[in-house]
């Protein structure tokens, strides 16, 4: 009896002093977004095939609900899931349910999987009308920071004419970059380089991003920095250390399951052996 | 009539109404422990009047200031202090409420509960006769000492020497087996089969065994030596076989303990064929207490205080910013 009573009052005391969510939401909407929140947890770690089982769960729960904000939620993180171990077949099947993408996140989104399929013109072209205007636009925010890293990347890769007017403005925001934003800077700059033909300093630049890449621990950059440096490694014709660094990328790719970057690695692999 | 909006009522309550709240569940707490705190002191019959007694045991196992003690199966009172006295005995003091008084009387004895042995001991005392004078204050109440871990160790011995006396038995009986009369037994058989070997060639050679044993001398010495080397050999086997007859006897005595064995071990079995049934239930039961626990932790991970050291989930639902580096 007086341990019931001590029990009882000690959750009356709980319940008085708690700050939990007073307004109470039916469980058919808390679930998908539990589902949505364990997926971006596997994401972050890297776990994308978990993710993409957690994202299809959420957006089959949020269709039982005809939650049609949720479902595009869920397809937009499926869409990313899938990109990130380039799952083409997959992202194409989601992005071509979702119905309306005219806005800025979702031409972002699609540019960046033309970018992924390495159609780097395409890609360019799809962020055109949301280009920032380099020349007169002050840059406050994080978002504009990485508005302009992306407009920089496509334009360098797609070997545009605005790519140098981009990069000066990049260089002059770099005293601001976070450790990510300055790895990422430093592997533009090794490309811009490149182009420059200053394979010396690219080589230099980028051996430095992928140092910045491993403090951070991002797998994904981690083995595209690998396969860019190896790229640059096969210009000075120096295939064997082109050849370490891409079984290195292979090992990581392979530990994201990323069979598409697998079967490419292989493909570059055999052609340096041959 | 004005609808209330759907919210928790604390939100459209005023500053003065949400402080009296806080303070009727503070004062409400307040007048419940004190509550709980009488009835404590009231059933732990602190301020009750005692009457002491003691008794001298050979080993207190299982006894403490915590042990109880009972009269008739009603708690009455609990040991106050333990002792060792000069001849090495053990003094226990103990006490019981005054209204107990009257059951102990003189022919009260008391005894130690057979679950001393496993820690949980208790002073059980027996009620005495009315007709008999009311047992004094600090007098010995004799109590019976439970058996010891040594003579439950002293009772399990027979069975430990029967353990040794069948490893001996098997012993025994792997012993008969000696390995040089099995090796003369196999020299003696293989000489048979050499013998038998060469008569077969004889026979095939065309010539007629039993002929030439009655006319060809030569071929009758070397039956006789057959015969005589199959009749040393026969002696051999059976003086084997007469070796062999105990262990005969003995594997049938094992085969059939065996037999008893493998009966008990299907039971066993069974047994736990029928607990399996159960398995995915358990399984089942135990996956929907996780996922409650999981709830619960979570829930209480937003309570205060630990809401405010604990991270608490993202709201975010959108995987932001993260191709950059693709």
């Amino acid at each position: 009896m007086i341990k019931l009573c001590l029990a009882l009052l000690c959750i009356v005391n709980l319940i008085a002093c708690s700050s939990h969510q007073v307004i109470e939401r039916p469980y058919a909407m808390i679930q998908p977004e539990s589902m949505m929140q364990k997926g971006l947890q596997v994401y972050q770690q890297d776990d994308y095939l978990q993710a993409h089982q957690f994202f299809t769960q959420a957006l089959v729960l949020y269709q039982s609900i005809d939650d049609e904000v949720g479902q595009k939620q869920a397809k937009f993180n499926l869409i990313k899931a899938n990109l990130a171990i380039h799952r083409f077949k997959q992202v194409d099947t989601v992005l071509n349910s979702v119905e309306e993408t005219n806005n800025a996140e979702w031409s972002l989104l699609k540019a960046n999987v033309l970018f992924a399929k390495g159609q780097y013109k395409q890609a360019f072209q799809a962020i055109a009308s949301d280009l920032l205007d380099v020349k007169t636009q002050v840059l406050i925010t994080s978002k504009q920071r990485n508005q302009l890293f992306i407009q920089t990347k496509f334009a360098l890769f797609a070997d545009a004419k605005e790519s140098s007017v981009f990069y000066q403005r990049l260089k002059q925001e770099q005293p601001v970059f976070t450790i990510a934003q300055q790895a990422l800077f430093k592997r533009l700059d090794a490309h811009y380089h490149r182009q420059q033909g200053q394979p010396e300093q690219a080589l230099e630049l980028m051996s430095m991003a992928l140092t910045l890449y491993k403090s951070q621990a991002n797998r994904r950059a981690i083995a595209n920095c690998l396969e860019e440096l190896a790229t640059l490694y096969q210009l000075q014709h120096q295939p064997n250390k082109a050849k370490s660094l891409l079984k290195r990328a292979f090992i990581i790719r392979k530990w994201l399951k990323d069979d598409y970057k697998m079967a490419a690695l292989q493909l570059k692999l055999k052609a340096l052996q041959d | 009539m004005t609808k209330k909006p759907n919210i928790h009522y604390i939100h459209y309550l005023s500053q003065t109404a949400k402080e009296r709240l806080v303070g009727g569940f503070f004062i409400l707490s307040l007048f419940i422990i004190a509550g709980l705190v009488g009835m404590k002191v009231k059933s732990s019959n602190i301020f009750d009047e005692v009457i002491t007694y003691h008794t001298h045991m050979q080993t207190a196992q299982g006894i403490s200031l915590e042990t109880l003690v009972n009269i008739s199966g009603i708690e009455a009172g609990k040991v106050s202090s333990i002792e060792i006295t000069d001849d090495n005995s053990i003094h226990i003091q103990f006490f019981i409420y005054k209204r107990f008084e009257k059951l102990i009387r003189t022919d009260s004895k008391g005894v130690l509960s057979k679950l001393s042995l496993i820690g949980n001991s208790v002073i059980m005392i027996t009620a005495g006769r009315s007709s008999l004078p009311l047992l004094p204050s600090g007098a010995e109440i004799i109590i019976d000492e439970p058996i010891t871990t040594n003579d439950l160790m002293e009772g399990m011995l027979p069975v430990i020497n029967d353990l040794d006396s069948i490893a001996s038995y098997l012993s025994d009986i792997i012993a008969v087996i000696e390995p040089d009369s099995i090796e003369a037994s196999t020299e003696s058989i293989k000489t048979i089969l050499a013998d038998i070997e060469g008569m077969t060639a004889h026979i095939s050679s065309g010539q007629g065994l039993v002929g030439k044993a009655l006319y060809d001398t030569q071929q009758a010495e070397k039956v006789t030596e057959s015969l005589n080397s199959t009749a040393a050999s026969l002696a051999g086997v059976e003086q084997r076989v007469t070796e062999i007859e105990p262990l005969i006897n003995s594997l049938t005595a094992l085969a059939d303990e065996s037999g008893q064995l493998i009966i008990d071990m299907r039971a066993s079995l069974k047994k736990i064929d029928a607990e399996l049934e159960h398995l995915p239930e358990i399984i089942n039961n135990a996956e929907t207490l996780l996922q409650s626990t999981g709830e619960t932790v979570q829930g209480v991970q937003k309570i205060w205080p630990l809401s405010t050291v604990m991270p608490q989930p993202s709201k975010v639902l959108v995987i932001d910013g993260d191709s950059l580096h693709d």
